[in-house]
């Protein structure tokens, strides 16, 4: 009965189609749909990709590619709900192109966005999950990824498409060509695409991205060939916030948004982020013989990021979810006025309360005459204009990134293969701040309203001492700017072999990292350690790995991998304060990450399955964060080292072919990712480096890493239609989802007011656990050949198809909090979207 | 050919695709205009006031006025003071007002309310961006100079209030030498005494909020330019900063070495000792009858009486390099019984049983009953002499003693040592 009514659905769908001609000979070109694989080449996880946010993302959609049975499916069905491949973190997976690592250097964290809406090449790349060989660079125990650029490994030919969706973008047109290798030795791939969007799944957002890619190749001989490659996604985007569920209770609107409000009657998002990041490769591909290859590459990578937000000087904080500006602030005895006029206006959805007022913005900065005396430092320079009272600016951050990569590959012999390569990266971020709009006023005084209130002397509330009372206008740098340069030089070697009952690989690589701070401004606060470089940080790390799978039949296969390797601590959690100083984390010390696991595996045409068994541990991390303390009354810098942490788990997925067209799937994965010691945590006052509290013991040991699924489950079934249509539902469970702890509420300082037996103290200690919940995904596409020389194909795939809005996916624990009233800051919850779409028309020829 | 011709027309696809994407640039909205309705001086604001009660203003009322004091010492919160012809205006903001001094403003009343709190006048629940106009700036108004006791005389208090004024040659009590504005640590306000060459003062308060709040109040004689607030009858000053306190001019009064008021209703703190010999009565303080004004008090009265004897004893004072050394204190006693006798050691240790030492009585005058206060250096004893002890380590001591069946309550106050 489902499958008529799926049939109908596909039938409406192909009515809006151009009715033309099925072919029935198969086609076979290697990017087809239908021939490769069931599902179609896109995934909730690539939408999440598009964003380009530092926090941790889930990479598990990068797997599609993939042949293991278990990330097929894991990638197209558990990446709306921040499923993480065993739990880790994505800079355990390397994200390379032509060989070249794209992971950033501050945060080890590849960016997909930056390449974003070039789908039609980054899908030719090929992924491993976990520990294994690989012919490009050591990888990291997650998995690695290597996108093909090359011009001669774009398919020939073109193909246009066009996607509606209505998640974070509505349209994408793209378009693709690539000549193959000519008469000439010159293959030439380009593709471009756009991708745009009124507003987005969530009101208030919008997406603006544009994509360009172009491969020149060109075979010089037999034994050389050159190629260059230049791509960038310019995109901009309006974010969505994550807020309380108080925000979400009261609007009645799980993805209630409170970084947009009204200006002139139009809606405008306070955060937007802008990313254009373009890279430059130059490759030489050689062969020098039958036997060995060298590729060598150079690249330069630059561009600007910004996200903006407001700013605010002597005014009320201005965001509508601040906990003062929200009914539960008057919860006390007293302003019951105050609570009932708060609830109704927010019931009521008023924009005024709901959201920010821009037009109130600018009528603030429209009156606010003030004179700035000395102004820019000039003795009796007084400027006298309207201050801003609320600026929206952007914190940059814009990188030169250069380097050289070298790998060569020899065949030792038909059972042995020999890969080593080097790589040298030299990498500088420059971070400030720019005056995004001064909303009316007529300039910003670049001083630290904190500071200022503070600190008695002047001078100390001067962002740059030897600029002072610097007036700032629209694009000017103000308030903090630094560079962050990190110089590594990097080497692998690899040994692969395959014998008739064992295939194995056996790998190390070394590394050296230094990296330091150069402040431009002097700081007020800290005017002997924020100008000029910093101390060089530097570290030697190394790894080993080995894997190797045993054949018990051709059928049936035992795989086992192993890895130990150090990483030196990231620049990002290194600096107490980089904004404002060069302090660096006490005790900074490179994490070790050991990690293995076995698989069984089973291959019969008709059933695939695997099962696998993982157990890493990765010790002495670093983790570090500023916010505002209420028990020390203070902004503080906070740090942890020493932070372990342990990933236990089981995958499984199969797949059975039940009929020549029916396929069930199904995968599950479940894991204990837990935190695994009892970190130090150093707490130093934001504004004077004050310490505030040295070798504080966190009791965190086996709380769990919060914001993801630590259970997740899927199955499904495919029909594949002989007539070139396709459809499939998969029904996937997700459970074990925890907030993310704030360590300091895990301390005797937290609970120390209260005896073992008040409530307080499991309020303020216990993990919250999110409720179990689940998706149904479903999709269906359907291919054509015209005339034997084009192929259209229509796709349509829809997730969360029960319009499940409920589903809370993850959280954190706001780092600030009230001893006395643990509810006060309550945890920031995000839903997963509802029901959404995503449907293409392709035409290649 | 064909592929080149391909290869154009794709190119020329993509490049229509690849419009940069920018962001869009909003308009400014229509800026509103803050009504000024009718005009009103401060006198006329103030003179809505309807004792006891908060009065909303619901219709358009423009006061214009300068700002003489603002929020940027972090002294005021939320709040600030206007000034014009007439008077002095206290304002409360909902937020952060946003005005600083100099600015010449005005006042839009449409929303808030008028109201007396704690006896101050007070304009209450303004909205920084919807009732305030700022017309100009760096239109400094000048401080009143005021004598001390035309501004605590409470029948001037609706004059003075919200006004900025200067005093001249005051400086502050003795007992706050040493002390800060505020108390930054617990960020709690603190008082502070300022006098007067003619014998008046008036408090000082300021928020422990400020930024100047750990820093020492300066010692010297001078002048002072503060706004003037009142609380539950008592005017009091609060600073726009501490450079406006040229307190460093040589004082009226000096400042004893070791010192006792009792004002901080503490009877051991500055390193004074109580000894219990007989009996479990304690010196202790009290200001009944002189509200304010503590002192310390021993009585054996419980009633019944009960046999008492019952030291009180100072911290160790070192006149070695004295050549004069000063006491005096003040005392006044009711009721028969024993004298008070005053002592002096120089081998006691500061802890044990005042028997351990050798005592030697000093001669002081002492009150006459009746509660009737005299000081010890009051005719005809005149200053007490303390030449005879210029060594280290002296303690003097205050020795009550009461029986069963009688007791007199003693009371000492503002002893002063000067070395």
């Amino acid at each position: 009965m489902r499958i008529i009514n799926i049939i109908a659905v596909a039938l409406i769908f192909m009515t809006v189609a151009v009715k033309a001609q099925t072919d029935s000979s198969a086609t076979n070109n290697g990017d087809s749909t239908l021939n490769t694989k069931i599902v179609p080449p896109f995934t909730t996880s690539l939408d999440a990709l598009e964003d380009d946010s530092e926090a941790p993302q889930d990479v598990s959609g990068l797997l599609q590619s993939s042949k293991d049975v278990f990330s097929n499916i894991a990638g197209f069905n558990f990446g709306a709900a921040r499923y993480r491949v065993r739990g880790y973190d994505s800079e355990n997976f390397t994200v390379s192109m032509n060989g070249l690592t794209l992971n950033n250097p501050e945060g080890g964290r590849a960016i997909w966005a930056f390449w974003g809406g070039l789908n039609d090449i980054t899908r030719y790349q090929e992924s491993k999950s976990g520990i294994s060989a690989s012919s490009y660079n050591f990888g990291g125990i997650g998995g690695y990824s290597n996108i093909n650029a090359r011009a001669t490994a774009v398919r020939k030919g073109t193909k246009i498409s066009y996607a509606y969706s209505n998640r974070s973008y509505n349209h994408r047109a793209m378009v693709t060509h690539s000549t193959g290798m000519m008469e000439n030795g010159l293959a030439i791939a380009i593709s471009a695409s756009k991708r745009s969007s009124g507003e987005g799944y969530v009101e208030g957002t919008y997406y603006n991205g544009a994509s360009y890619f172009l491969s020149i190749e060109k075979k010089l001989n037999d034994k050389h060939s050159l190629g260059i490659v230049g791509y960038g996604a310019p995109t901009v985007q309006g974010k969505r916030s994550i807020s309380t569920q108080e925000t979400y209770d009261l609007t009645g609107n799980n993805y209630y948004n409170s970084y947009w409000g009204y200006q002139n009657g139009e809606k405008r998002n306070s955060r937007i982020r802008t990313n254009h990041k373009p890279r430059i490769m130059l490759n030489h591909y050689f062969k020098m013989n039958d036997k060995t290859t060298l590729n060598s590459s150079l690249y330069y990578s630059f561009g600007k990021g910004g996200n903006t937000r407001l700013n605010w000087y002597s005014a009320a904080d201005p965001r509508p979810d601040y906990y003062r500006n929200l009914p539960s602030f008057y919860g006390n005895p007293g302003d019951e006025a105050m609570f009932d006029e708060l609830t109704a206006l927010w019931q009521g959805n008023d924009p005024t309360t709901t959201q920010l007022d821009f037009d109130q913005m600018y009528f603030a900065n429209s009156k606010n005459l003030f004179t700035q005396t000395n102004a820019d430092g000039i003795t009796g320079n007084n400027v006298t204009g309207n201050r801003a009272k609320y600026i929206i600016e952007e914190a940059r951050k814009d990188i030169s990134h250069y380097g050289f990569n070298t790998v060569v590959s020899h065949k030792k012999s038909d059972k042995m293969m020999l890969t080593g390569g080097l790589t040298v990266s030299k990498y500088k971020s420059e971070n400030f701040k720019v005056v995004n709009d001064l909303l009316g006023a007529d300039f910003w005084v670049d001083v630290d309203q904190f500071a200022e209130r503070d600190f008695a002397d002047e001078l100390v509330a001067q962002s740059d001492v030897n600029n002072p009372n610097r007036i700032v206008k629209e694009g000017d740098r103000f308030g903090y700017d630094y560079d962050i340069n990190i110089d590594t030089y990097s080497g692998f070697g690899q040994v692969e072999g395959t014998t008739t009952k064992i295939d194995w690989f056996a790998g190390f690589s070394v590394k050296s990292t230094t990296f330091w701070r150069t402040g431009n401004y002097q700081n007020g606060l800290f005017p002997d350690n924020s100008l000029g470089d910093s101390e060089k940080q530097s570290f030697f790390n190394y790894g080993v790995k080995a894997g190797g799978i045993y054949k018990l039949t051709g059928r049936h296969l035992i795989r086992l991998n192993g890895a130990y390797l150090t990483r030196a601590p990231f620049s990002r959690t290194a600096f107490v304060s980089p904004r404002t100083r060069d302090q660096i984390v006490p005790d900074l010390k490179s994490e070790k990450i050991m990690s293995g696991d076995i698989s069984y595996i089973v291959r019969y045409p008709k059933i695939k399955t695997r099962a696998t068994l993982f157990h890493t541990t990765i010790k002495d991390k670093t983790w570090s964060r500023s916010f505002y303390h209420d028990d020390l009354n203070t902004f503080v810098n906070y740090m942890m080292t020493g932070v372990d942490q342990v990933f236990t788990g089981v995958e499984f997925g199969a797949e059975v072919n039940i009929t020549s067209t029916i396929t069930l799937s199904a995968a599950y994965a479940t894991g204990q990712f837990l935190y695994d010691s009892r970190p130090t945590a150093t707490i130093i006052q934001d504004n004077s480096t004050e310490l505030l509290a040295e070798s504080k013991t966190i009791y965190f040991k086996n709380y769990k890493i919060g914001g993801i699924p630590q259970t997740a489950g899927s199955i499904g079934i495919q029909y594949r239609s002989p007539k070139y249509w396709f459809t499939g539902i998969n029904f996937n469970y997700f459970t074990d989802i925890y907030l993310d702890a704030n360590p300091d509420r895990r301390t005797e300082e937290a609970v120390a007011k209260y005896i073992s037996t008040d409530p307080q103290v499991d309020e303020i200690i216990d993990q919250t656990k999110l409720d179990d919940d689940y998706t149904l995904n479903f999709f269906v596409g359907k291919s054509w050949r015209i005339k034997n020389k084009y192929y259209l194909r229509l796709n349509l795939n829809v997730n969360n198809l029960l319009n499940n809005t409920d589903f809370k996916t993850g959280g954190f624990e706001q780092l600030r909090y009230d001893q006395n009233e643990i509810g006060k800051f309550p945890p920031k919850i995000g839903y997963m979207y509802g029901r959404t779409y995503f449907a293409m028309v392709s035409f290649s020829f | 050919m064909i592929r080149t011709k391909t290869l154009l027309g794709i190119t020329l696809l993509a490049t229509t695709l690849l419009f940069t994407s920018c962001e869009k640039e909003f308009d400014s909205p229509p800026i509103k205009e803050i009504p000024v309705g009718s005009v009103l001086t401060v006198a006329d604001v103030k003179a809505m006031l309807v004792p006891g009660q908060e009065t909303e203003f619901t219709t358009d009322l423009s006061v214009y006025g300068v700002v003489t004091i603002d929020e940027s010492t972090g002294n005021l919160y939320k709040e600030t003071y206007i000034q014009d012809a007439t008077g002095g205006l206290y304002l409360r903001f909902t937020a952060s007002s946003g005005v600083y001094i100099g600015d010449s403003v005005r006042i839009n009343l449409n929303g808030g309310s008028i109201l007396e709190y704690t006896d101050m006048l007070q304009i209450n629940n303004l909205d920084p961006d919807n009732n305030v106009v700022k017309i100009s700036t760096q239109k400094f108004k000048q401080p009143e100079v005021t004598a001390m006791a035309s501004l605590i005389d409470t029948a001037n208090s609706s004059y003075y209030q919200g006004r900025l004024i200067q005093l001249n040659d005051v400086e502050f009590d003795c007992a706050e030498t040493g002390k800060t504005f505020a108390d930054a640590l617990t960020q709690s306000s603190e008082d502070r005494i300022l006098n007067d060459t003619s014998g008046n003062f008036v408090i000082v308060r300021s928020s422990g909020f400020a930024n100047f709040a750990s820093t020492t109040l300066p010692t010297g004689k001078g002048n002072l330019i503060a706004v003037v607030s009142e609380y539950q009858g008592t005017m009091q000053l609060i600073i726009r900063n501490p450079a406006e306190l040229t307190l460093y001019g040589t004082r009226f009064k000096i400042c004893p070495d070791i010192y006792k008021y009792f004002s901080d209703e503490n009877i051991t703190s500055g390193g004074w000792t109580t000894q219990l010999v007989t009996g479990s009565i304690d010196w202790t303080t009290s200001d009944q009858g002189q509200s304010g004004n503590f002192y310390g008090v021993m009585s054996n009265y419980i009633p019944p009486n009960v046999a008492a004897e019952t030291w009180l004893i100072s911290p160790s004072l070192n006149f070695g390099a004295s050549t004069a050394p000063i006491f005096d204190f003040r005392n006044a006693y009711n009721f028969s019984g024993a004298a008070l006798e005053v002592l002096v050691s120089t081998n006691y240790d500061g802890t044990s049983t005042p028997s351990t030492a050798t005592w030697t009585p000093l001669s002081v005058k002492l009150s006459s009953g009746g509660f009737g206060w005299v000081n010890a250096s009051d005719l005809p004893n005149g200053p007490v002499d303390l030449t005879p002890y210029l060594v280290n380590n002296v303690y003097i001591a205050f020795k009550y003693t009461g029986t069963n069946s009688n007791g007199s309550t003693w009371e000492v106050d503002d002893i002063e040592i000067t070395y």
